[in-house]
């Protein structure tokens, strides 16, 4: 009750502030006019009551503010004072107002920004139902623990574990076929075959229909579908009596049995889901390690129970089937590790850049302030005479803070929304969730936070200055003269900047050395002038190989009478895609253990293929028409293959067992150069190359070598195939330029953002490099004009004030370095050819930031040089 | 606000308010008179702190103040105690009767 009464009667006091000061103004009167006419009774002259009453009880106005001060609301009042106050004082200076804001704001952006992709990406949850029940299970064997896991296998698990819910698997290898399902032209899709109870294993609802159940899967090609939510809304319209229609797909018609209630691009593209086929061939395999498997926990089971649980299966299994299951068993990460996992690091790093960039701004502020305080010495000092208490003046400084602060942490805020749409647009492409990020309150949030806490480091310090300078502002001569702790804070603070913006610029030279380096690897194939499409054969129509090598032959023949084209081929899998698949192989005469093989990259081409990519031979001789299906079967390795597998040998004229192909027994008939496959940082790997017309897969890509417009060959390509087949139709068509620039996206977006803040920092340290020696010079005008008059020559005060500044950047650049061979090491997993410690890097950045330095000093040391002694020993 | 020893004279001058109420309505400066007559010259009360106690007594809703005429025809505002404040006082004379007692038992036991 009391405290509803305090707070009711403070904002009555508040709000009817007039009334109730006259009222406490009367009442005081009333008062000391009743003391005095007490004091007249006793005897008094009016006059002397009035001057003993005032001794007695002091001010009235003094006792005013007393009374007055005791209420809370009185804070609230004065704090608005301040506010007022600090505001006229920004708009009174508005350059240095905008200034201010202007490095505030950039800080809070940046830093804002980033923080919105870690919040989305790293910090929220998965966006599927009780996401910490949900892991990832790889096929691991003495070789690799990236494997996936065998059909066969999988339904062994699936069926007799004890500690999922459910086990799903999603088969990695997407197959897209043409379909027709707008009616007027046909399009690749992509689909993706999942097990029944995908998506209640995942906690993905569906919008309508069903889940896949083990029904759907006891047939030998899919009969029914589930629509993504992208391809319903736009090919379907939305339409909500879907269910049950057939739609055609790769030539085969297929009921629609649900629709998703959203995408899921971080498990997969697909835009069509089918349930895995379990009577076909290829998912009878024991053999095949080609499933991922997503499963969900039940209840309270830790991740170490259920691995006991999947270690006591694979036992079973390599008892029972010694042959293909033994040394494999399931590796077992949470799913959040496996997709979040890679990025976080680089996140992390990115988002200490952009607190170092914030912690620079707060250091440029805090100087700019303790310039300013000085000028306004005088100001507080007659403040504190005229009785403002210290804590008064201190609240007074951080009021102007606050609105400086808050400005810019509104600036900031606007900025990160507008930084956070240009990362969606040009963010790397393979950043899981960056769509998903978006400005929310959580985010704003975070704005305004960090604004108040940068406020409270560079607004304190000199509030505190201010507090300290006392009544000795007063004295004439502390007019214009800087307090020797002044200049002790101030010299700091720019050593300070130098150090953060040094180890920032160190890290940003770091990470464009990697990535210069990085794109500069030779991939082992020419990128300009090819394009690349993507191409699936309708299953059904090209049901027989030989009529799959046919249309590809044909392809090829038309293709290569287009103008301006000057090779073209196929593949199987294109480099840097992601596209990847292992042949295991044995070499006759070696030993093998059980279920032992040897490894190596593995893929179909056409003759024209190495070709068109400019892969180098090196012995014997290409793939040609002659090696066709009735030919002996070839093969062509390149030259880490051989030297992996043969080394010191002649590897042309050897024979390899290849596991699970048409052909098994394989003559090498030719060597070819390295290509980097999976990624331009990683080594260069053994390679096998198939004759297509060997072993014909129906999906393919098309390679073709022109000097044609893009735009136009497209065309050009998309009616040839149209001439051959209506029905059959190119997708992902453009530039092998493009697939090597966005195989690279992740090292580029890191470096280019690292670079920006290194240069941000950069041209903040030197614009407080810069501030603080002009200050400086101004403030020493009369020790260099005696100086000068004494004899010292334009050129020794050059020197002097020039030495003075690069003192601190030498010190600066001294700790800098220390710190970035400290921290250099969280690079490290970042880095391509570069070691954290790289001298080149350090010493080229550091004579930058020198020259940069440098330049920031001589502009104040050359206005110190033209200094005219008379004017300023007369300026006294 | 962590200071004992304010804290105690802040009390004290609350209770000695509400005790002089108590008997009659009273303006400030009759509190004051009246407070520094019956504690015989012992406690002199400042206006700034009697105002700071009235506004804080007011607010607690212990007292509640009018503007009346004074008999020389000033206009000044009455304080009177409210209910709850007279069970306050009530309350408070009680513990301060307690802790005397018990004060003077520990100083006569030496």
């Amino acid at each position: 009750m009391f405290w509803l009464r305090n707070i009711t009667g403070g904002l009555a006091s508040l709000f009817r502030k007039e009334r109730v000061d006259r009222e406490l103004d009367e009442e005081l009167r009333t008062y000391l006019a009743m003391a005095v006419d007490e004091k007249m009774k006793q005897g008094m002259s009016r006059q002397d009551a009035l001057r003993s009453v005032r001794l007695e009880q002091g001010n009235l106005e003094t006792t005013k503010e007393t009374v007055h001060a005791a209420g809370w609301e009185s804070l609230i009042e004065t704090s608005w004072q301040d506010l007022r106050f600090g505001a006229r004082l920004l708009r009174k200076n508005p350059g240095f107002t905008a200034v201010a804001v202007m490095t505030l704001a950039l800080g809070i952006g940046a830093n804002t920004a980033i923080f919105n992709v870690i919040q989305t990406v790293v910090l929220q949850p998965l966006p599927f139902a009780d996401p910490d029940q949900l892991v990832w299970l790889n096929g691991r064997m003495p070789q690799t623990d990236e494997a996936g896991v065998s059909p066969a296998d999988f339904l062994d698990y699936r069926d007799s574990n004890r500690t999922f819910d459910q086990l799903a698997g999603i088969s990695q290898t997407v197959m897209a076929g043409p379909s027709n399902l707008s009616g007027d032209k046909p399009e690749q899709v992509t689909t993706n075959l999942v097990s029944s109870v995908f998506f209640q294993t995942l906690g993905v609802p569906l919008l309508l229909g069903r889940d896949f159940q083990k029904s759907d899967e006891q047939i030998n090609t899919p009969q029914v579908v589930i629509l993504g939510n992208g391809i319903w809304k736009r090919d379907f319209a939305g339409d909500r009596n879907v269910l049950g229609h057939n739609i055609t797909l790769d030539g085969q018609s297929m009921t629609v049995v649900g629709v998703l209630s959203t995408d899921i691009p971080l498990i997969s593209q697909a835009q069509i889901w089918l349930p895995t086929p379990r009577l076909h061939f290829l998912m009878q395999l024991r053999g095949g390690h080609f499933l991922k498997v997503i499963g969900r926990l039940k209840q309270g089971v830790t991740v170490p129970q259920s691995q006991a649980d999947l270690n006591a299966i694979a036992q079973r299994l390599a008892e029972k089937y010694p042959d293909t299951d033994q040394g494999w068993s399931l590796r077992q990460r949470s799913l959040r590790e496996v997709l979040i996992g890679p990025v976080r690091p680089v996140l992390l790093i990115i988002w200490a850049a952009a607190g170092l960039l914030l912690l620079i701004a707060c250091t440029n502020l805090a100087n700019l302030f303790l310039t300013r305080s000085v000028g306004r010495q005088r100001e507080f000092a007659v403040r504190t005479a005229l009785g403002a208490t210290r804590s008064r003046i201190i609240r007074q400084a951080l009021a102007e803070t606050l609105m400086l602060v808050l400005a810019g942490g509104t600036m900031g805020a606007l900025a990160a929304s507008w930084g956070v749409s240009l990362l969606r647009v040009f963010g790397p492409s393979d950043l899981p969730r960056l769509q998903e990020v978006h400005v929310n309150l959580q985010v704003v949030t975070f704005a305004f936070g960090i604004s108040l806490l940068t406020g409270a480091m560079f607004g304190l310090i000199p509030a505190l200055q201010f507090g300290k300078a006392g009544f000795s502002g007063l004295k004439e001569s502390a007019r214009n003269s800087e307090p020797a702790a002044h200049r002790r804070i101030r010299s700091s603070l720019v050593v300070a900047e130098i150090a953060v913006s040094l180890m920032l610029l160190i890290g940003a030279g770091l990470l464009i050395k990697s990535f210069w380096l990085l794109i500069h690897v030779n991939p082992g194939f020419q990128t300009q002038h090819v394009s690349t499409a993507h191409l699936s054969l309708n299953g059904l129509s090209y049901n027989d190989p030989a009529s799959r090598v046919r249309f590809w032959q044909e392809l090829e023949g038309r293709v290569i009478n287009l103008p301006g084209i000057e090779a073209v081929g196929a593949t199987s899998e294109l480099p840097l895609t992601g596209q990847h698949s292992d042949g295991p192989f044995k070499i006759p005469g070696h030993k093998y253990g059980p279920s032992e093989f040897d490894d190596a990259h593995y893929r179909q081409v056409t003759p024209g293929y190495l070709a068109a990519m400019h892969i180098p031979l090196l012995a014997g001789r290409w793939l040609d028409q002659t090696d066709t299906a009735k030919s002996p079967g070839t093969l062509l390795v390149n030259e880490a293959f051989a030297k992996r597998f043969f080394p010191g040998q002649d590897v042309l004229g050897k024979h390899l067992d290849l596991l699970g192909d048409v052909q098994p027994h394989r003559e090498i008939v030719g060597v070819v150069g390295n290509i980097s496959h999976r990624a331009l940082s990683d080594p260069q790997e053994p390679e096998m190359y198939v004759a297509y017309a060997q072993y014909a897969p129906p999906t393919m890509s098309l390679v073709v070598r022109a000097v044609a417009d893009p735009s136009t060959l497209a065309a050009a390509l998309h009616e040839t195939v149209r001439t051959i087949d209506k029905d059959e139709t190119l997708s992902k068509i453009r530039p092998l330029d493009d697939i090597v620039a966005s195989s690279v996206s992740q090292p580029r977006f890191s470096s280019l953002l690292m670079s920006l803040f290194a240069g941000l920092a950069v041209t903040l340290a030197a614009i407080g490099i810069y501030g603080v020696m002009a200050y400086s010079v101004s403030q020493r005008t009369n020790e260099i004009g005696i100086r000068m008059s004494l004899g010292a020559g334009q050129s020794d005060v050059l020197k002097m004030v020039v030495w003075q500044g690069m003192k601190l950047a030498m010190a600066g650049a001294l700790i800098g370095i220390v710190g970035s061979v400290l921290f250099g090491r969280f690079l490290g997993t970042m880095l391509y050819g570069v070691k954290p410690s790289d001298p080149f890097t350090f010493v080229l950045v550091s004579i930058g930031l020198f020259a940069v330095s440098l330049a920031a000093n001589y502009i104040p040391a050359r206005r110190a040089m033209r200094v005219d002694p008379m004017t300023a020993l007369r300026y006294e | 606000m962590a200071d004992k020893s304010t804290d105690l004279v802040q009390g004290t001058l609350d209770m000695l308010i509400l005790k002089t109420l108590a008997l009659e309505p009273m303006h400030g400066y009759g509190l004051a008179v009246r407070i520094e007559q019956m504690s015989k010259g012992v406690f002199t009360i400042n206006a700034g702190s009697l105002f700071v106690a009235l506004q804080r007594l007011q607010r607690a809703g212990l007292i509640k103040g009018e503007w009346k005429a004074t008999e020389n025809s000033r206009r000044a505002k009455y304080y009177a105690l409210t209910e709850p404040g007279r069970k306050h006082l009530n309350s408070e004379t009680r513990e301060w009767g307690r802790q005397v007692a018990a004060i003077a038992r520990i100083l006569e036991a030496s």
